[in-house]
C-alpha cells in the first residue's frame, strides 16, 4: 500500500489530514502498534475523501471475547442485603471524570449492567460514581474503581446503607432520672 | 534505438521527479502501437510504422494518476518532439479533513496517540 499521510491523534482523539486529493478508493487505517490494548485495529478500504466533509468517526471495536459487561448490584448493607432500587450512578473511563460512558439506575432488583467495557492486559480502570441514593438510603461515599482484564468480571456489589433514626438521652451516670438539657450530642464515623 | 520505420521523441517534465510515467501510442482505432513504461523525467522514443494521426497518452504511474492526452500527426520522414509537462498540482482538488478515534460503543472514550494512515492500494498489492 502506498501511504499518503500518517497522523497521530491528539489529547482530544483528533487528527487532521491536509491536502488530500478528493476521490474514492482510499484506505484509512489505524496502526496496530498504536491502538489501545484490548481493541481491534480499524481499517476502511473504501474510504472516500470529499470537500467539506464532516469529521470522520473511527470507532475502535473490542477484540474478540473482550466486549465485557459488568453487572452491579446495590444493596442496603444489612445482613439480609436487600436490594436498593433507584440508585443512580455515573460511569467514567477516567479518574478526572471527563469521559462519561453514561448514567445507570438500579432496577427493582437493585441491579444494573454496564455493557461494552473493554479489558486490557494490564487492566483498564472504570470509575463508578454515585449521583443520588433513593430516599431513606445513604449513597456510597467513595468512587468505585473497577479494573478489568479481558475476562468476564465478577458482579460488583455497592452498599447504600439504610437510614434510620434513634433517640438518645443524656443523664447522670448513676441517676438516669437526672437528665441534662442543652448538651450537644454528635455522631460520627 | 528501436528497429522501426519511424520514431518520435517524447519529453517528460515532471515537478515530482521521483514519479514514473507510462506512454501509450494509439492509432485511430485505439490499437496500441507502442507502449513505454517506467519513463522518468527526460526523453524517450516511441515507435510507429506509418504516417498518420495518433493519440499519445502519458499516464502518471502513481497516485493521483494524472493523464495527459495529445492528438498528434506522425510522419515517417520527419522527427517530432512532443513535450509533456506534469505540474506538481494534481488534477484532483485537494482538501483537508479531520478524524476522531473513540471506542465504538462510547464516543466519549477517545484515544490519544493512535496513528492513522491514509493511503491507497497499488497494483503490486494484489
Amino acid at each position: 500500500m502506498a501511504i499518503l499521510q500518517t497522523q497521530t491523534t491528539d489529547a482530544s482523539g483528533e487528527v487532521q489530514f491536509t491536502d488530500i486529493p478528493v476521490g474514492t478508493g482510499y484506505t484509512l487505517e489505524t496502526l496496530v502498534s498504536t491502538i489501545p490494548d484490548g481493541y481491534q485495529a480499524y481499517i476502511d478500504s473504501d474510504f472516500e475523501v470529499e470537500e467539506n466533509m464532516p469529521e470522520t468517526l473511527i470507532g475502535l471495536e473490542p477484540e474478540a471475547g473482550n466486549d465485557l459487561t459488568l453487572d452491579v448490584k446495590v444493596v442496603n448493607g444489612h445482613i439480609s442485603l436487600l436490594p436498593v432500587s433507584g440508585a443512580v450512578f455515573n460511569v467514567f473511563a477516567d479518574a478526572g471524570k471527563t469521559q462519561l460512558l453514561g448514567q445507570f439506575t438500579s432496577d427493582s432488583s437493585g441491579e444494573f449492567s454496564i455493557p461494552h467495557l473493554v479489558g486490557s492486559t494490564a487492566g483498564r480502570s472504570y470509575y463508578i460514581s454515585q449521583v443520588t441514593a433513593p430516599t431513606g438510603y445513604y449513597p456510597a461515599s467513595d468512587q468505585t474503581v473497577v479494573i478489568l482484564k479481558a475476562t468476564t468480571p465478577d458482579e460488583l456489589v455497592i452498599v447504600n446503607p439504610f437510614l434510620i433514626g434513634f433517640d438518645a438521652k443524656v443523664s447522670d451516670a448513676n441517676y438516669s432520672n437526672m437528665t441534662f438539657e442543652g448538651v450537644d450530642v454528635q455522631i460520627s464515623k | 534505438m528501436k528497429n522501426s520505420f519511424g520514431h518520435a521523441i517524447v519529453k517528460i517534465h515532471s515537478c515530482t521527479y521521483s514519479d514514473t510515467y507510462t506512454l501509450c501510442l494509439l492509432d485511430r482505432e485505439n490499437n496500441i502501437v507502442d507502449l513505454v513504461q517506467n519513463v522518468y523525467n527526460g526523453c524517450v522514443e516511441i515507435c510507429f510504422f506509418k504516417c498518420g494521426c495518433y493519440k499519445l497518452i502519458a499516464i502518471q504511474d502513481s497516485f493521483p494518476y494524472n493523464i495527459i492526452r495529445k492528438n498528434i500527426f506522425l510522419c515517417l520522414n520527419r522527427k517530432i518532439c512532443i513535450s509533456y509537462n506534469f505540474s506538481k498540482s494534481p488534477t484532483r482538488q485537494l482538501t483537508d479533513f479531520k478524524a476522531f478515534v473513540s471506542d465504538a460503543n462510547y464516543k466519549n472514550i477517545y484515544f490519544k496517540g493512535v496513528a492513522i494512515n491514509i493511503g491507497y492500494f497499488t497494483d503490486t498489492d494484489y
